[in-house]
């Protein structure tokens, strides 16, 4: 496998997948929307129109990053991480009850006890699919969407019964301490110091799974179980570490998005950044070079669309409908692109 | 292959730049107009007859002074909708943000804290001390009050659903302050009035749309003996509705005309005057005189309030007896007699 060699293949087709996206948002736009140059003024170059819609589509970013690191590990050591909607909820919920049971720590000592919490909760959860994988072959891609799929219930409960703020009348849990909150760096966006994390756990990644000998062996797997079985590998052990890393990012994404974005639980605020990363997974060809221009994209894509549901003509459903219109091309085309890879291997 | 790399990368770029470059003029041009309003429904329009009286109460009013009225639907995740109302007030354009929810308060006072230029008008919100967001409130103390009277009448009655026991039910799709303080003891108020030792059977869906689980509830219910359910649940509503329906039992629709939406299981309608609203703390806002941090309390006797008894479908399937009974009480908060703040 020679790297460059690799790129000169790889990078048209996901170029074609977004071109693709840009068109058929442009098409989708000048069909639905009564007045297409506003509404398309919004979508694309709208968000850098403004403050707060910059700031939303880089704090977006960040924690989409997270998610899709996270996919992007699983996905090399050959794991489909599903439950990422229900690790990132994990993470937060548990965030935020750790934040309000101790709400007198000084300001960085919550905020770390707040991440590690959040952290731990997403790594527990995914470890438990990694575990049943190892042990007793349960198909992860299963085990993770359902164990997602139900704790996301028990955490509405939460959020409705134990944890619920009664002066409220949204459905919410009470907000954390205003020491815990992280400053935003572009008023009155959220978006925070939280970003740095991106610029170290994205090349650190990148070097464990391309310049590392365990990042070789976890990327064998990935590409041949067999093959890698027949080399003595521990199987166990890339069976349950990579998806438990991967949970353990999307927990982290969680207690950043209570510390930096939202500050109190409110029913289902999470969701979207778990099925979200697996898109900008796709994108970047589980590559985490690759990571942060997808989601730079799929940020813009989605931001755009909000900010133009908001300001233009275009109904929220049909917001909805675009964005899944490009959920849908990413999907199927960067699917294909992972097949092809794969084979002559 | 670097050919076929060289011309989409340089498609893609001209694309890019044309769409950057091409759709400015409208943007600009729009902000010459005169007075903007924004309307924010904190759900969707269809199907919610509260949100669509606001939104032609607005418009109604925006007409006749020919200010243009921009409608947004904020969609049911209640976790977006301060990031929808802080979007729409960055954009500086609209002279005020007119919504209606009792969550909505606690959003757009946080929202003003940053963009303290912004006026809201905020229908079925409650002051605070010192507020800076104007609010409506309309007495669902009364409006509950009503239509637990009503059940009550509907219980003791003969009519074919109502049964011996007397016991009524109310279905919400969550627990919120007004839920608790107003519309439950309202309601048991006016069912003690009208059937004294009778009870109500609460249930929570926990959310607004899971007809399912609002069917379920409202079968358990029918079954333990209410005879009658207010319900209050948005899109589950048609849960209760199907469930009562099959049972031949009765349901209560809270504050928009329902007689006609299932006409015979819907016998008790009551209503929120939320267009009336609109249209005149519009006009006011309009003149310039709405005054920021204003609140109004109303109720029956002032018109925001009723129960609907002139429809022919509340006649037909709602015997004389209730129906006098009913008109005896309305009449007295009409009058001022009765009144519940």
């Amino acid at each position: 496998m020679n790297p460059s060699e690799k790129k000169e293949f790889r990078l048209p087709p996901v170029f074609l997948i977004l071109l693709l996206c840009i068109a058929a948002a442009t098409g989708l736009i000048l069909l639905l929307s009564n007045d297409p140059a506003e509404a398309l003024y919004y979508f694309f170059p709208g968000i850098f129109s403004n403050r707060l819609y910059l700031g939303n589509f880089l704090n977006y970013s960040v924690l989409l990053s997270l998610t899709g690191l996270g996919i992007i590990i699983a996905f090399n050591a050959g794991s489909f991480n599903l439950g990422g909607e229900g690790q990132v909820y994990a993470g937060a919920i548990c965030a935020i009850a750790a934040a309000l049971k101790f709400p007198d720590l000084p300001s960085g000592a919550g905020i770390i006890m707040m991440t590690l919490c959040g952290t731990a909760a997403g790594a527990l959860l995914a470890a438990l699919s990694g575990i049943m994988k190892s042990r007793w072959q349960v198909n992860e891609l299963i085990s993770t969407f359902l164990l997602s799929a139900g704790i996301t219930k028990v955490i509405d409960y939460l959020i409705l019964g134990p944890l619920s703020n009664p002066d409220s009348y949204l459905i919410t849990t009470g907000e954390i301490p205003l020491q815990y909150r992280l400053p935003p760096i572009i008023p009155p966006s959220h978006f925070n110091l939280s970003f740095l994390l991106v610029f170290i756990l994205i090349p650190a990644s990148y070097f464990y799974l391309h310049h590392s000998r365990g990042g070789y062996e976890l990327r064998m797997i990935g590409y041949n179980r067999e093959f890698a079985r027949f080399g003595g590998l521990n199987l166990g052990m890339y069976d349950t570490a990579p998806l438990t890393v991967s949970g353990a990012l999307h927990g982290l994404t969680g207690a950043i998005a209570v510390s930096g974005t939202y500050f109190a639980g409110i029913l289902g605020f999470t969701f979207g950044l778990g099925w979200n990363g697996i898109a900008v997974a796709m994108i970047a060809s589980r590559n985490p070079a690759y990571l942060l221009p997808a989601v730079l994209f799929f940020s813009w894509m989605t931001q755009g669309a909000r900010v133009a549901v908001l300001q233009s003509d275009l109904s929220l459903e049909l917001g909805n409908i675009i964005q899944g219109v490009l959920f849908l091309l990413i999907s199927s085309q960067a699917l294909r692109g992972l097949q092809k890879k794969r084979d002559p291997l | 292959m670097h050919k076929k790399l060289t011309i989409l990368y340089i498609v893609s770029i001209l694309t890019a730049a044309i769409l950057i470059t091409g759709c400015k003029p409208k943007a600009v041009a729009k902000e010459n107009s005169e007075i903007q309003l924004a309307v924010f429904v904190p759900g969707v329009l269809a199907g919610s007859p509260t949100y669509e009286m606001m939104d032609k109460g607005v418009r109604k009013a925006a007409e006749e002074k020919a200010a243009e009225v921009k409608t947004v639907e904020g969609g049911f995740n209640q976790a977006e909708w301060k990031s929808q109302i802080m979007a729409l007030a960055s954009e500086k354009k609209y002279d005020i943000i007119v919504t209606s929810n009792p969550a909505m308060p606690e959003i757009c006072r946080e929202v003003k804290k940053i963009y303290t230029d912004q006026s809201f008008l905020i229908l079925e919100g409650s002051k605070i001390e010192n507020d800076t967001v104007s609010t409506f409130l309309f007495s669902h103390l009364e409006l509950a009050y009503l239509h637990g009277y009503f059940a009550g009448l509907v219980t003791r009655s003969e009519m074919p659903g109502a049964n011996s026991d007397l016991k009524i039910g109310l279905i919400a799709g969550q627990e919120y302050p007004e839920m608790n303080q107003k519309i439950r003891p309202g309601y048991l108020q006016g069912l003690q009035a009208a059937a004294a030792g009778a009870e109500v059977d609460f249930r929570v869906i926990g959310n607004w749309y899971d007809a399912t689980k609002a069917s379920d509830l409202a079968k358990s219910m029918f079954e333990s003996g209410v005879d009658v359910i207010l319900t209050i649940a948005g899109g589950a509503n048609q849960g209760v509705i199907s469930a009562a329906k099959e049972a031949g039992k009765y349901v209560l629709w809270y504050d928009a005309d329902g007689y006609a939406i299932e006409p015979g299981t819907i016998i008790g309608s009551g209503i929120i005057r939320e267009d009336i609203a609109a249209y005149e703390q519009t006009q006011l806002a309009l003149r310039g005189e709405l005054i920021e941090g204003s609140s109004v309390y109303v109720g029956v006797r002032e018109g925001f309030i009723d129960f609907l008894t002139e429809s022919d479908l509340y006649k037909s399937y709602v015997p004389e007896k209730v129906r006098l009974a009913q008109d005896k009480v309305i009449k007295q908060f009409k009058n001022g007699q009765l009144q519940l703040r």
